[in-house]
């Protein structure tokens, strides 16, 4: 025997052993197979009657070697044949039947009965005429199962020693148990049954009852029978039996007869079915013929039970044949040998009738019968045979057929079968009298696990001995193994198995396969999951030896993918615990092995798949690869994916396995994976501001992040947007932990939510240990939410489809991005030059381009600045402003300058259009010397002044034009974009103004403004001014004269000092070009502060004064004095006039006085000059109502009684209403010596009495008027 | 003496494995590496009574044609397996209790050295030279 049923249990000791074949060539493959599967369903067959049950083992091959050991093992022999074949006419029939003939007469010795199955022919239809000697007389409508004679040539070759029994006596007795359709020997044969085996039970609709009668009474009697009290029962009842038998089996040889009909003359039954689909009879018919078998057998059983006293022949195992030969058969030790092979063979047959109590028995007594005698083998076999019927009482019900029983009952349920419902409770609960119960138990408690184990191991040692038996002996290793796996030893169940190994036998190389692949499953049933990939592998090996002509490579890339768990490889990474960096398995052992799949891959011919398993070969790897080894692996790579490229795709193999697309994550590893957000220029914001949603809430604004500062580092929102139809951006941070610069290609991203345009980048890392960035770009082609999972990349020539939750070193598992509608996109710029740098403002204001721009103080510029579109969308809107840094805020508007209508009048911009329009710069600047020149007058007023002055001496005014603008989606969605220039403008000095002064003219109209200016800037500067011109050079201090018109009057009331430097300033027009540098600019002199006295003079006074000397008319531009001598008598003639214009001073009273004084050369005026003076005539003039036309006019005369200098002092007070002026000039003196004249031409001031309407008005004459007296 | 010896890990990942010839290395790897399994089974089932001091010595793990294995557990559950050949038949079971010893005082010795990060794989000269001389007795 070679060839091993790997797949056998220790319960096969049971079953029946069931061929089952396909005959005849018209039968399909597919039609056998779906007959097969039914035919297998029914395992269990509950027998009619009897409260046993039996168990059928299929088989669609066994070898006519196998069968032959069916001596020495009961279970190996073929006890039944079923033969289905199909055909559609007579003709093919008989074909049929011809080769079902032959196939029966390979299994001829061992048969006990046979069946063939037609399917293609009515049940009763052109057969039934044929068929009918037998079928015709069964009343069921579907044709069952009928037993026949049973074939005598095969006989005389069964197990029966022929000459036991002579020829007529055994025929007689072979039909006989034929017979046992009939019904009621079909009792009498139960009763008979129940007899022999101990169990006493009623008996349902048995007409003879007195049999039965019998058995029970001498059971009932004592219940506690002891097997070996039985058995001497038996032994007297089987006789008794025996001859009865021998009666009631007489009668049906004559039907027996009658039933060989021409075509089943050996005996056997056809049935017919239509087809597969429409046999609803089959089990029935099944359970019909393993019914039979079973009488046939139970038939054998007792049989044996009665030969067992005589002389009884040898039984021998197939390869003993020979050894027997010529032996003295009468020897005590031949005999003995027989009674004990006997014996054991009795045994098997009651383990197969259900009976493993009995079977234990008879196992016992062989046990005892060969040892004296030596026979190794057979007790070999009884000691196997005690553990199957050990582990079938203990587990056989219970553990390993029990769920298969339970299927096929549900499955017999469902076809109305109710036989097996009604058998099964009586099998698994107790009788009433419990007898089968304490047998069973008694049994349990004979063996227990330990026992097994010491029993197997004995058998296996016994069987070792024969080299013969190795199939046997490996069968009872692997047996014994499973056995031991149910009762939870893997250690002994191992031994076992390691047993199995040093089993030598000449196996095919197919059979070596199966016998490790059944090694390697048998491990990992243990838990021994490394030996089981162990024998996988060496499995698989085994398919490509070699010395095998034709390597199985399929069979070998099948083997090795089921070996892989075992070595903890995973071909789906997701299934991988392992952290990187940490050691998971034995690296050496796991590279091995994947090469071994790759290399199996490849000679498949699946270039895929090899590709696959590089890459998971490269994935799982590479931190223990060495740099050679990775060179390689790469080159070996390449060159597979240079003929078929690595896919995403996940593979299926032939076996129902995934492999899954493995992305390369660690070649290259991404250290970090960072959106970028828009260039702020282009970053879109929100048109209007959004309304103060601080309000909503009741809370106020904290910068503490209580509690949420973990999850912002791997949130995957972002805080920036990205827009429609924009390149969006996403860097990389990528490292090289190859030995060669990597060439990536196709790297671009895995995106969900929004649809993208992609452009993938090709990268080349080098191979320092450095970091490499990359940037990926993409356009997202619609606006919404945007998710990021992960990157793509090609490698070698295989894609990766990476995905960043796989990533360990990226927390996030994917980004989220919001994508809003699309907008233009407009570039700036201006005709000035762009500055070096640009420091003074943040990165706010997205500055995309700068200008710059050096001015002199005073002069201006121009330039132009230019929107350009250079989005496929009109802009529609555009909104032009100025930033600037807070402490220019002030003047900054004075600096640039713009015409805002211009730029709306020019919207909207077309795609590719272009906006244009003109901003002015001016160099501004206060011409005045910080800190100089303030004329030590002015401090006063200096104090309200702002600190941040202009400053003439040289600065830099920098600016930010920001230029919002919004159009196409994006307007509609409330986003616009913001760009702006950066302006810095440096105003250098020019020059500036050191003193100012005011000076009457001649002319009353007009006064001399002289301004006193300095050239601060590095060149010569020629400044121009009403039509004159001077030239300053470096550092020159110039003075000019300006004559301008005198102001109105009021003025001087109704403007604040500012408002009046530049209305002042707005008269003055003073340029200055500096020739060397072509500039030129104008002088703004708003900036000078004039002082009360000096806007008095500026504005025009209400009374002009016309004043004589003895006649002589002193004008307002007299400068020096006249000279008189003492004594010497001076009249002064006084005609104020009142301008027409200042008409609220008409109908007032006035006082006109004139006063002379001294005033000292340190500044003090005396007004007591009484001493020196004698003054003729009235010092006061009252004058009751001032009118236009009547000038007031006085006349005084003076006589100086001393040398010197005196002034006159002129003023006129003009009283609130009629009241009388009470004006006290200190003492004004009269009479003195020394007159001072003065004379007043223009310019006035008035002093306000607060509180009153009409105010006394007091106007000075401002004329110098001094008179010089000498002896 | 010895054809193999090996240390391996907690986690089961081979820390040391030295093989007395370098050409049928990769055998022993599969040996030891299937070894494992017997281990795994014993120190389990030996977890059961927990009263029990372990015994550290495993035994014979399981013969194979040609060699036997033997497997130690210390107590940190760090395994060594020790390869001898079938047909020397000079080695009882206290010679290879012996040199699990040994073995083991050479692991802990080396497992002193501050340097060594338990769990990286063994490098050690003074290791070596106490496996060599296991292997060469």
């Amino acid at each position: 025997m070679s060839v091993v049923d790997y797949s056998q249990t220790a319960e096969d000791h049971q079953c029946f052993l069931v061929l089952v074949r396909p005959t005849g060539k018209l039968l399909s493959g597919k039609h056998f197979s779906r007959c097969w599967e039914r035919i297998v369903q029914l395992n269990c067959v509950a027998i009619p009657g009897q409260k046993r049950v039996m168990w059928i083992r299929y088989k669609r091959q066994y070898s006519a070697e196998s069968n032959e050991w069916g001596d020495f093992q009961v279970h190996r022999k073929a006890l039944g044949l079923i033969s289905v074949g199909r055909c559609s006419n007579e003709a093919e029939f008989q074909d049929l039947f011809e080769s079902y003939k032959k196939e029966k007469e390979c299994y001829a010795d061992s048969l006990y009965n046979s069946r063939l199955i037609v399917f293609g022919m009515n049940r009763d239809g052109s057969e039934i005429q044929r068929t009918d000697s037998k079928i015709g007389g069964d009343d069921s409508p579907p044709p069952t199962f009928k037993m026949d004679s049973f074939d005598l040539e095969s006989s005389d070759s069964d197990s029966v020693v022929p000459e036991r029994l002579d020829g007529d006596a055994e025929s007689e007795y072979r039909k006989g148990t034929v017979e046992v359709l009939d019904p009621l020997q079909f009792d009498q044969r139960e009763c008979d049954t129940k007899a022999d085996s101990e169990v006493p039970r009623v008996v349902k609709n048995s007409p003879i009852v007195n049999n039965n009668n019998n058995n029970k009474k001498d059971d009932s009697a004592g219940p506690q029978i002891t097997f070996i009290r039985t058995k001497s029962e038996k032994a007297d009842n089987k006789k008794v039996e025996n001859k009865k038998l021998d009666d009631l089996k007489k009668p049906p040889v004559k039907r027996t007869g009658s039933n060989n009909s021409l075509r089943d003359a050996p005996g056997s039954e056809v049935v017919f079915y239509p087809s597969v689909d429409n046999c609803e009879g089959l089990e029935e018919g099944l359970k019909d013929f393993v019914t039979s078998l079973f009488f046939v057998l139970e038939g054998k059983r007792l049989d044996r039970g009665f030969e067992k006293g005589d002389r009884s022949m040898l039984l021998r195992a197939p390869f003993e044949k020979k050894d027997f030969v010529g032996l003295d058969t009468d020897t005590k030790s031949f005999k003995k040998k027989c009674q004990g092979r006997l014996r054991k063979h009795l045994a098997d047959l009651c383990l197969i009738a259900g009976m493993p109590g009995e079977a234990m028995l008879h196992y016992t007594t062989a046990l005892d019968l060969l040892k004296p005698v030596n026979d190794n083998l057979w007790m070999a076999a009884c000691y196997e045979g005690l553990c199957s019927t050990a582990v079938i009482t203990q587990f056989g019900t219970q553990a390993g057929s029990q769920s298969t029983l339970r299927r096929n009952q549900s499955f017999s349920t469902k076809r109305g079968v109710a036989s097996l419902d009604k058998q099964k409770p009586g099998l698994q609960h107790s009788y009433a009298n419990g007898f089968q119960d304490l047998a069973e138990a008694s049994v349990k408690s004979n063996l227990d696990a330990d026992d097994i184990t010491e029993k197997y191991k004995e058998a296996l040692m016994y069987y070792s001995k024969y080299k013969n038996a190795a199939v046997v002996e490996m069968e009872a290793s692997l047996k014994a193994c499973r056995i031991l796996i149910l009762l939870k030893r893997p250690l002994a169940a191992a031994d076992f198995l390691q047993n199995v190994i040093y089993i030598n036998l000449q196996l095919s190389d197919e059979d070596r396969i199966s016998r490790y692949s059944t090694l390697s499953s048998l491990y990992s049933q243990i838990g021994f999951q490394r030996k089981a990939s162990f024998f996988k592998r060496v499995a698989a090996m085994q398919c490509v030896a070699p010395q095998n002509p034709r390597p199985n490579w399929v069979q070998c890339h099948h083997l090795l993918v089921q070996a892989l768990a075992g070595y903890r490889i995973h071909l789906d990474p997701k299934d991988s615990h392992a952290v990187p960096g940490e050691m998971n398995g034995w690296t050496v052992i796991q590279t091995r092995v994947l090469h071994e799949l790759i290399y199996s891959a490849k000679r498949m011919g699946n270039l895929q798949l090899a590709v696959r398993y590089l890459t998971i070969l490269l994935h799982t790897q590479l931190d223990y690869l060495s740099d050679s080894e990775k060179r390689e692996l790469v080159t070996n790579l390449e060159g597979f994916t240079g003929s078929c490229e690595g896919t995403v795709n996940t593979l299926a193999l032939d076996s129902g396995v995934l492999v899954p697309h493995v992305p390369l994550i660690n070649v290259p590893r991404v250290k970090t994976f960072k959106l970028l957000p828009l260039a702020t220029h282009l970053e879109p914001r929100n048109l209007r501001a959004p309304e103060a949603s601080a309000s909503d809430s009741v809370f106020i604004f904290t910068p503490l992040n209580i509690g949420a500062v973990e999850h912002m580092a791997d949130r995957p929102e972002v805080d920036f947007k990205w827009v429609e139809g924009d390149l969006c951006e996403v860097e990389l941070v990528m490292c090289n932990p190859m030995p060669d610069a990597l060439s990536l290609s196709q790297l671009s991203l895995l995106t969900e939510g929004v649809a993208v345009e992609t452009f993938p980048s090709s990268v080349v890392l080098p191979v320092a240990p450095s970091l490499y960035r990359a940037k990926i770009t993409m356009r997202p082609t619609a606006a919404g939410e945007l998710s990021i999972v992960g990157y793509h990349t090609k490698l070698y020539g295989v894609r990766s489809n990476c995905k960043l939750r796989d990533c360990p070193s990226i927390p996030q598992s994917l980004f989220k991005i919001v994508v809003t509608s699309a907008l233009p996109q407009a570039h700036l710029s201006t005709s000035l030059p762009c500055s070096a740098d640009f420091l003074s403002f943040g990165e706010g204001l997205n500055v995309v381009t700068s200008a710059t721009a050096v001015l002199y103080c005073g002069q201006s510029k121009e330039c132009t600045v230019t929107i350009q579109n250079k989005s496929r969308l009109p802009i529609d809107w555009v909104k032009v402003s100025l930033e600037a840094t807070r402490d220019s805020k002030d003047y900054v508007n004075e600096v640039y300058m713009w015409n805002s209508e211009n730029v709306q009048s020019q919207l909207p911009i077309p795609p590719s259009g272009v906006l244009c329009f003109t901003m002015v710069l001016q160099g501004i600047g206060d011409f005045l010397i910080p800190g100089v020149g303030k004329g030590g007058r002015d401090s006063l007023r200096r104090l309200g002044e702002p600190v941040n002055q202009l400053v003439s001496l040289g600065r830099v005014v920098e600016g930010v034009l920001r230029v919002d603008y919004s159009g196409g989606p994006g307007y509609h969605d409330n986003l616009c974009r913001c760009s702006s220039v950066a302006f810095s403008v440096d105003i250098l000095p020019s020059v500036v103004f050191t003193k100012w002064n005011v000076m009457l003219s001649e002319s009353s109209d007009h006064c001399y403004v002289i301004l006193d200016l300095k050239n601060v800037c590095d060149h010569d500067t020629e400044v121009r001014y009403s039509g004159q011109s001077a030239y300053l050079k470096h550092q020159h201090i110039r003075s000019i004269c300006i004559e301008v018109e005198r102001l109105e009057p009021g003025l001087v009331d109704s403007h604040t000092d500012a408002q009046f430097s530049s209305l002042l300033a707005s008269f003055l027009d003073i340029t200055y070009t500096i020739p060397s540098q072509k500039v030129s600019g104008k002088v703004d002199a708003s900036r000078l502060t004039w002082t009360k006295e000096q806007q008095q003079l500026l504005c025009l006074s209400p009374v002009s004064w016309d004043i004589h000397l003895n006649g002589q008319v002193i004008s307002p531009l007299h400068i020096g004095s006249l000279e008189y001598r003492t004594g010497q008598l001076i009249r002064l003639d006084v005609e104020a006039t009142i301008q027409s214009e200042t008409s609220e001073l008409f109908g007032r009273g006035a006082v006109l006085t004139v006063c002379c004084c001294q005033h000292h050369d340190n500044g003090v005026v005396s007004y007591n000059t009484d001493q020196y003076v004698i003054a003729m005539g009235n010092q006061d003039l009252h004058v009751e109502q001032i009118s236009s036309d009547t000038p007031v006019h006085h006349s005084c005369t003076y006589m100086f009684t001393c040398a010197g200098f005196y002034k006159f002092d002129i003023q006129l007070r003009v009283g609130s209403g009629e009241t009388q002026s009470d004006i006290n000039y200190g003492n004004g003196g009269q009479g003195n010596p020394m007159v001072n004249i003065v004379q007043g031409h223009g310019h006035s001031y008035t002093v306000k009495d607060e509180g009153q309407d009409s105010k006394p008005l007091l106007l000075k004459c401002l004329s110098v008027i001094e008179v010089n007296i000498v002896e | 003496m010895a054809v193999c010896v090996a240390v391996i890990a907690k986690e089961n990942y081979p820390l040391y494995i030295k093989a007395s010839t370098a050409d049928n290395e990769l055998k022993f790897y599969y040996t030891v590496h299937s070894s494992l399994d017997v281990i795994e089974e014993k120190i389990n089932s030996a977890g059961k009574n927990a009263n029990d001091q372990r015994e550290l010595y495993l035994g014979l793990l399981y013969p194979t044609e040609d060699y036997k294995v033997y497997g130690y557990v210390t107590n940190t559950k760090i395994k060594f397996v020790i390869v001898v050949e079938s047909s020397n038949t000079t080695l009882r079971d206290t010679e290879i209790r012996s040199m699990f010893r040994k073995l083991h005082q050479g692991y802990v010795d080396m497992l002193c050295n501050p340097f060594y990060i338990p769990g990286e794989s063994v490098s050690s000269k003074s290791f070596s030279e106490t496996v060599i001389s296991m292997m060469q007795q």
